[in-house]
């Protein structure tokens, strides 16, 4: 027999549990015939006397029986399977403590395991399972500003030439162009424009039509666009017949080749797909869109490999290229790495992750309170504990009956919490996706991970032992005789009266409730920061919308100040239409008043650097330099607001003349800034970074 | 001698019986526990409870294996037989038995 064999012998007799038993019995019973005959035959006894002296040779049958278990080491098994039927049946002879603890549990359960889902799919991304994991994304990092380089279509294009560790190499670039109906109504869309390689590194395959292609990039190929499931359906009706339509992106009319399914949005969320034509983009270097860069490792490579690669090429770079490319360094990386912490420090990792321990403490709680109602039923047990006890069971038999019979209650709330959770992810992606008024990411999971699962079990598991067995040590401690003799008398030590047991199942409940009331609350009031918002101004009265005009080229955004100047006559085009949208605005009834923001009240503002004179305060010398945030609004923002003044003026038209920079700031400005000076007159300098200096702007 | 000693060289003593019965043909619990009985002449009494537990050990050893067969007053039995390994192993036991009684032979016969 090999040693195969063996182990194959091994687990059937473990295992295959009920046939070991019947073969056991069947074993001992025939010996026992078979010596029975024996003794009739050779000692002339009586059946029923030859029997008794057999199984007195026998020695024992039970006793021999527990032998052959021990052997198998099937004894705690049987215990085990026996202490958790029970378990399960005391959840239905304590339906009261069953539901007060299946709830807190299961609220506990269900947080903490929503939140590490969440956290998986935002820190730990992965694409979805019929994707190529050796996808990788390549970055320009400035050294220098630490922040990486908007620019780097001139690297892209070295990249392509040079790299041999990352092949298929492409480039998007986000667009949101003004899908037009038929009507005439106008509507943006989040769509990129690509290379046509990344359709090949994907598995993903249209529902109708093709995907795009390399004679698509080409400057004099006809203009198409594949567009999303979503839209063929809102927007194009689903007509099947699609395929070859001309729709209009902007003012340029697009022909539909394909329509790929709504679990496709690569390279996040998109809806629409453009050829990157980057032949038309004939750049400065240091120009250029904002160019996001991917590609698929080389077979056999790493991405230490490609790293190592990309290094040389950026050395070279900066040799060649001082003026640009002096402190810009490229950086391979998994196509979907932390979207919440900087890939290569695990600290922020580690610090999100940790966040869970704020429900892990909820758990404790929650468990603490469940432990002493259990701690209550156990006591109203004491006197069959302390027989048993009396009859040989160990301490330790008996803590391991009532952690079982936690575990049963914990293994409910586990699945009560995972249905929970299930739910809860479903409502996370409605809240992301209403609160960022887009869709989430193509790779985010609504689907409990097997990473959660075996989370959630550690989770009864440790449960179980706050709810089971701190009571169980507690009830078992005292003395054997002091118990048994108590419970002789009626008086069990550990009697809990219904007047606190009621008290502790109310202290249970009120502390669900309250927990529950808080989480409600918080995310109320989180919905409300985006819903309704609670503003010192008007903000029922006000009606937001955002504009954004196709065709900004190189990149040019309104908000930037137009430094860039190819973006010149684009702006003034921008400026001229804005006007018009505004005047025609005002002429609707109803308006009175109509202004403009880089960002609202309620949005994260983009921090800049200043640099204030005479503010020691901020640094050991006597200029400090801070960041604050800021937003660059019209003249007559703070007036359709009804934001007054409180010192110094509103903006006024002339202050839109270029160079003539003034600024309006809050009252915490002047407070934590300026320690409570008059701002008014006060001078402090904007730095903007250009190149590898710092441009000053009074 | 410490007990558990003791208890361990019987253990080992009833292990070797029963390779070595079930050496010479297969057998079922009873026949073997008879068999010994009969081959040493009524000297040795295996203790029929604690045969089974030892031949529960050694078919988890992989040492000998068994099936259900007819005995021979035609009811089921589960018939023991020796493996490859169970052969080797009885071998090197043997020799190591002999060796241990010369051993205590010759200190017994020390004056």
């Amino acid at each position: 027999m090999s040693i195969a064999d063996a182990a194959r012998a091994r687990l059937r007799l473990i295992f295959r549990r009920n046939d070991a038993e019947s073969r056991m019995k069947h074993e001992i019973a025939f010996h026992i015939q078979m010596e029975t005959d024996r003794l009739v035959q050779d000692e002339q006894l009586t059946p029923v006397e030859a029997r008794r002296r057999a199984i007195v040779a026998f020695g024992g049958v039970e006793k021999h029986k527990e032998e052959l278990r021990s052997e198998r080491r099937l004894a705690w098994m049987t215990g085990l399977s026996l202490d958790l039927k029970l378990g399960f049946r005391m959840l239905i002879n304590y339906p009261g403590l069953t539901i007060v603890g299946c709830l807190a549990l299961s609220t506990a359960i269900a947080a903490s395991a929503a939140y590490l889902e969440v956290m998986n799919d935002t820190i730990s991304p992965a694409l979805p399972g019929d994707f190529d994991q050796r996808i990788v994304r390549i970055r320009s990092w400035d050294v220098l500003k630490n922040e990486l380089d908007p620019h780097p279509l001139s690297d892209f294009k070295t990249w392509r030439e040079q790299l041999t560790s990352v092949e298929d190499l492409g480039a998007f670039t986000n667009i949101e162009p003004n899908f037009v109906t038929g009507i005439g109504q106008a509507e943006p869309l989040r769509g990129v424009a690509l290379s046509a390689t990344a359709f090949r590194l994907l598995p993903t395959r249209p529902l109708l039509g093709r995907t795009l292609t390399a004679e698509d990039e080409r400057l004099s190929a006809p203009k198409v666009v594949v567009v999303g499931e979503r839209v063929w359906r809102s927007r194009l009706g689903a007509d099947s017949n699609v395929v070859g339509t001309i729709i209009r992106l902007g003012k340029v009319p697009h022909t539909v080749v394909g329509v790929m399914p709504e679990s496709f949005g690569f390279p996040v969320n998109h809806v629409l797909w453009v050829p990157l034509k980057l032949d038309a983009m004939n750049v400065a270097r240091g120009h250029g869109p904002t160019l996001g860069v991917f590609g698929r490792l080389a077979s056999g490579a790493t991405v230490e490999h490609a790293q190592a690669e990309l290094a040389a090429i950026g050395v070279r770079a900066a040799r060649e290229f001082p003026q640009t490319n002096a402190n810009v360094r490229p950086r391979v990386s998994p196509f979907l790495e932390d979207l919440l912490a900087s890939g290569s420090d695990m600290t922020e990792t580690y610090v999100y992750y940790t966040g869970n321990l704020v429900f892990i403490l909820f758990l404790c709680v929650c468990g603490a309170n469940v432990a002493t109602l259990v701690f209550a039923r156990t006591a109203t047990r004491d006197a069959k504990l302390a027989v048993r006890m009396s009859l040989g069971a160990s301490r330790g038999r008996i803590v391991a009956q009532l952690f079982c019979e936690a575990l049963a209650l914990t293994s409910v709330s586990a699945v009560i919490g995972l249905v929970a959770t299930a739910v809860l992810l479903k409502r996370v992606r409605i809240a992301l996706e209403h609160a960022v008024g887009e869709q989430v990411p193509f790779w985010w999971n609504d689907n409990l991970s097997s990473r959660t699962l075996l989370y959630v079990v550690a989770l009864a598991l440790f449960g179980a032992i706050v709810v089971g067995v701190i009571p169980a040590l507690k009830a078992t401690g005292q003395h054997i005789g002091a118990r048994l003799k108590g419970a002789a008398s009626g008086n069990a030590s550990l009697r809990f009266g219904k007047l606190w047991t009621g008290v502790l199942v109310s202290q249970v409940a009120l502390t669900v409730l309250f927990l529950m009331a808080v989480a409600l609350v918080g995310f109320s009031m989180q919905s409300g920061r985006f819903v309704r918002g609670t503003f010192s101004f008007g903000s029922t009265e006000l009606l937001t919308f955002s504009s954004q005009m196709d065709g900004a080229p190189d990149g040019a955004s309104p908000a930037d100040g137009g430094s860039n100047g190819g973006a010149h006559r684009f702006l003034e085009q921008y400026h001229t239409t804005s006007t018009l949208l505004s005047e025609r605005l005002l002429s609707q009834p109803g308006i009175v008043s109509v202004t403009y923001a880089s960002a609202l009240p309620s949005e994260d503002q983009a921090f800049v650097a200043i640099e204030v004179d005479g503010m020691s305060r901020f640094s050991t010398g006597d200029t400090a330099r801070i960041r604050v945030q800021s937003a660059k609004v019209g003249t007559s923002f703070f007036e359709t607001l009804r934001v007054p003044v409180i010192a110094g003026r509103a903006f006024a038209v002339g202050d839109t003349v270029t160079g003539h920079n003034v600024a309006i700031v809050d009252q915490r400005f002047a407070h934590r800034v300026l320690g409570d000076r008059n701002p008014v007159g006060l001078r402090f300098r904007e730095i903007r970074y250009v190149g590898d200096r710092h441009e000053r702007i009074e | 001698m410490p007990p558990r000693a003791t208890t361990d060289a019987l253990r080992g003593s009833l292990d070797l019986l029963v390779l070595k019965t079930l050496s010479l043909e297969s057998m079922h619990g009873w026949g073997i526990s008879q068999r010994v009985q009969q081959i040493s002449e009524g000297v040795l009494e295996v203790n029929q409870g604690s045969l089974y537990p030892a031949l529960q050990r050694l078919e988890k050893s992989g040492l000998i294996t068994s099936d259900w067969g007819t005995s021979e007053n035609n009811r089921q039995a589960r018939f023991y037989r020796l493996t490859a390994t169970g052969r080797r192993a009885l071998k090197t036991e043997v020799d190591e038995w002999h060796r241990f009684s010369l051993g205590l032979e010759a200190v017994l016969r020390a004056t």
